[in-house]
């Protein structure tokens, strides 16, 4: 008898000290409290296209522009019609990744522009090895199709930066009608 | 612990990460000397071996390179590489990018990532300019013809970040070849972070876990 009111008594115990850790994950209550996180980004922390919520914890954003993008062969040509944003219907644009060493990305927003057309935009984040390998380990296309708009792309798997492993690339391509206007990076240094 | 029903796929993995950093820390000192006895030596861009720390990387794929000249035409042919395909004759063969680094941080080696099966060479520069029309080529390091997928690291140098003073390119000259038996595919700089505790800056030795 007294084992088992000792036995409960530790269990509650231990419930009680699990509280705090099972509010804050704020899966059967909503979003957690705000200020408990460091998001520097309004609104808030990004959402997958499928409606879930970003990992809790530290997080920061990575916004580039899309007219810092560059081509990665000279016969595409970009056009810039204004807003950050960037017009090209040929190979993929790019700019390189990097983030801080063991950082977990979650994923990237891409924002786009279109002005109502059937084509879409491709998103992509890629890691090279150097020695001819690469690897794309996020890739989306975003097919909204009027004005400007925004989709968000997670890993297949969780995503891990090596920076001494390989070398990482954000791509973006777009079809006829579209303009890219930037990338937006969801990570947890 | 609790798991993230939203993302089953990732909390979990995360979690696991510190689980297993805390298990790699209580054994590390014991693992790290069989570790030492049995591990090849490692390349010089992977540990400095002055004070033992492990090097912070900057690696860009060749892909991310921009010409210096508009008129340089170049392709892709796969794997983050690049090659130069040709342009007017005076057509630059340089191409470029950015280095952004921590102010404070020491650049020690610029490791070259290359497809080599040509008569021509790759060089990269790691240079650096005060805005003025100065420019300093702090070390270089060019590729070989290894038939092939290839790497070459630049000797060892020391510059100091100081984002208050000059900027910092890592340019590649392309050479004479026009297609793709000679190809850049990224540029890794090796460098020692800046110290930020300076509680162990003087007498006392920080080695990270």
């Amino acid at each position: 008898m007294i084992r088992n009111i000792l036995g409960v008594s530790i269990a509650l115990a231990m419930c009680g000290l699990c509280q705090p850790a099972l509010a804050r994950e704020g899966t059967s209550e909503g979003f957690p409290p705000q200020e408990k996180y460091n998001y520097y980004n309004l609104p808030g922390p990004d959402i997958a296209a499928d409606g879930s919520a970003a990992l809790l914890g530290g997080s920061e954003y990575l916004f580039v522009a899309g007219s810092a993008l560059t081509p990665r062969a000279s016969s595409t040509t970009i056009t810039y019609p204004g807003g950050g944003c960037i017009s090209s219907t040929g190979d993929f644009v790019l700019t390189s990744l990097n983030l801080p060493q063991g950082a977990e990305v979650i994923g990237i927003r891409l924002y786009y522009y279109n002005n109502g057309s059937a084509s879409s935009a491709n998103v992509a984040l890629t890691s090279y090895s150097g020695s001819g390998g690469s690897s794309d380990l996020i890739f989306g296309t975003a097919s909204g199709n009027t004005g400007y708009l925004s989709e968000f792309f997670g890993p297949a798997t969780p995503l891990f930066i090596d920076n001494g492993g390989q070398s990482y690339a954000m791509l973006a391509s777009m079809g006829a009608g579209l303009r890219v206007c930037g990338m937006r990076v969801f990570y947890s240094p | 612990m609790t798991i993230n029903i939203r993302r089953p796929g990732v909390f979990p993995a995360k979690a696991l990460r510190h689980i297993t950093l805390g298990i790699c820390t209580a054994f590390a000192t014991v693992a790290s000397v069989a570790i030492a006895a049995e591990a090849a030596t490692p390349a010089s861009d992977e540990v400095n071996e002055a004070t033992g720390s492990v090097f912070g990387y900057l690696w860009i794929a060749g892909a991310a390179f921009h010409p210096l000249d508009n008129a340089t035409t170049y392709s892709y042919p796969g794997s983050g590489c690049i090659s130069k395909s040709g342009g007017p004759g005076t057509a630059s063969p340089l191409f470029t990018h950015k280095v952004v680094l921590p102010d404070g941080a020491v650049a020690r080696y610029l490791r070259l990532y290359y497809y080599d099966n040509s008569t021509s060479e790759i060089t990269a520069f790691f240079t650096t300019y005060d805005g003025a029309g100065n420019f300093n080529e702090r070390t270089n390091v060019a590729s070989t013809d290894t038939g092939g997928f290839g790497s070459t690291l630049s000797p060892l140098f020391g510059y100091e970040v100081d984002q208050s003073a000059a900027s910092i390119n890592v340019t590649v000259n392309m050479g004479t070849q026009n297609d793709s038996t000679l190809r850049f595919c990224g540029a890794r700089i090796a460098y020692d972070p800046p110290v930020t505790d300076r509680i162990f800056a003087n007498g006392f030795e920080f080695i990270p876990l």
